[in-house]
């Protein structure tokens, strides 16, 4: 895969930024593959003299875009793999890959005197609805991760319903009833010897959180994340 | 979103760091595209078309990973899916690799 010439050869590349390439081709020679301070690869570029004529334009190693064939070959798209190398860009990573929809600014009325109305709206395309209509997922995480609470003896958090329970003693007399992640773990304790020998965050791992009945249960298949 | 974004750092945590970043765009040149749309149509008329052939890839590509491993055996991916401003479907996958194959 080669990048588009962009610079003297075609100064209207979509690439351009002022007089540079944003993505800085070409890229210089380098004999080896090294990591700069900034924790970039530069990545091997021989300068072996070997040069190809693409859309009448000469391309050498310095045009060359880091590319997967065999990926591209099968599934014939844009694809971009990157190692993950250090700690640092890792929850940079991780912010990007969840920061959520595009967002757009919408303005509404005409008239000058009008208050002007401004909406955060929600952009979606004809391709998202028409993922969202077939169900498809929006993201996974494999393999499962449980949350577990951590409170203090009778101060855990409780959520209750207004037409469920209308008034606060049977919000108490509700929340009596039902057993925390933390307090199901202490029962199970008492009653599944096998249960001695994990911690609580190691719990999901060998046991299954049974949301209805509030308790816990020797697993079966699979694993979690505590 | 959060929630998600705590889980996946669980899971990156739990795995002691991620190996490989991939992203995959549609390509509105897919001969699946290309070929099915009526005389006079263009790929942005038929949405679901993209979709579904977006949806298919996908899918093969996780298959390739977790159960063909065709970078090293996987034992951890994380992945989300963002609609670009023209509407082409873009996915982002955080891959963990078995520690035998690390890189």
């Amino acid at each position: 895969m080669v990048h588009n010439p962009c610079g003297t050869q075609n100064p209207q590349s979509p690439c351009m930024d002022g007089n540079k390439c944003s993505k800085s081709f070409p890229k210089p020679f380098h004999d080896q593959t090294t990591v700069s301070d900034d924790s970039y690869a530069n990545l091997q570029r021989q300068e072996d003299g070997k040069q190809h004529v693409i859309n009448g334009n000469e391309v050498d190693n310095r045009w060359v875009v880091p590319h997967s064939p065999w990926l591209i070959w099968k599934y014939c798209c844009h694809m971009n793999v990157e190692c993950i190398s250090s700690v640092k860009g890792i929850k940079y990573i991780y912010k990007y890959v969840y920061k959520g929809h595009d967002r757009t600014t919408m303005e509404f009325g005409t008239c000058q005197d009008e208050v002007k109305q401004y909406l955060d709206a929600c952009y979606v395309s004809a391709c998202e609805a028409i993922w969202r209509i077939y169900h498809f997922c929006m993201h996974q995480e494999h393999p499962n991760v449980v949350r577990l609470q951590i409170h203090l003896s009778n101060q855990q958090l409780i959520s209750c319903d207004e037409h469920v329970a209308p008034n606060l003693q049977q919000v108490v007399a509700q929340a009596a009833e039902k057993d925390t992640t933390l307090m199901a773990y202490f029962k199970a304790n008492e009653q599944i010897p096998e249960a001695h020998n994990y911690l609580y965050q190691d719990f999901p791992m060998h046991f299954t959180w049974i949301r209805d009945k509030k308790r816990w249960q020797i697993r079966q298949q699979g694993g979690a994340i505590g | 979103m959060i929630q998600n974004c705590q889980d996946a750092l669980a899971i990156n945590q739990h795995f002691h760091g991620a190996e490989l970043f991939i992203t995959i765009t549609t390509n509105p040149n897919w001969p699946e595209v290309t070929q099915e749309p009526l005389p006079g149509q263009t790929p942005a008329d038929r949405p679901h078309l993209v979709v579904h052939a977006f949806h298919a890839k996908v899918t093969q590509l996780l298959n390739d990973l977790n159960d063909h491993g065709v970078m090293g055996c996987t034992v951890a991916c994380v992945w989300t899916i963002e609609f670009q401003k023209r509407g082409l479907s873009h996915m982002h996958l955080i891959v963990f690799l078995d520690p035998a194959h690390k890189l």
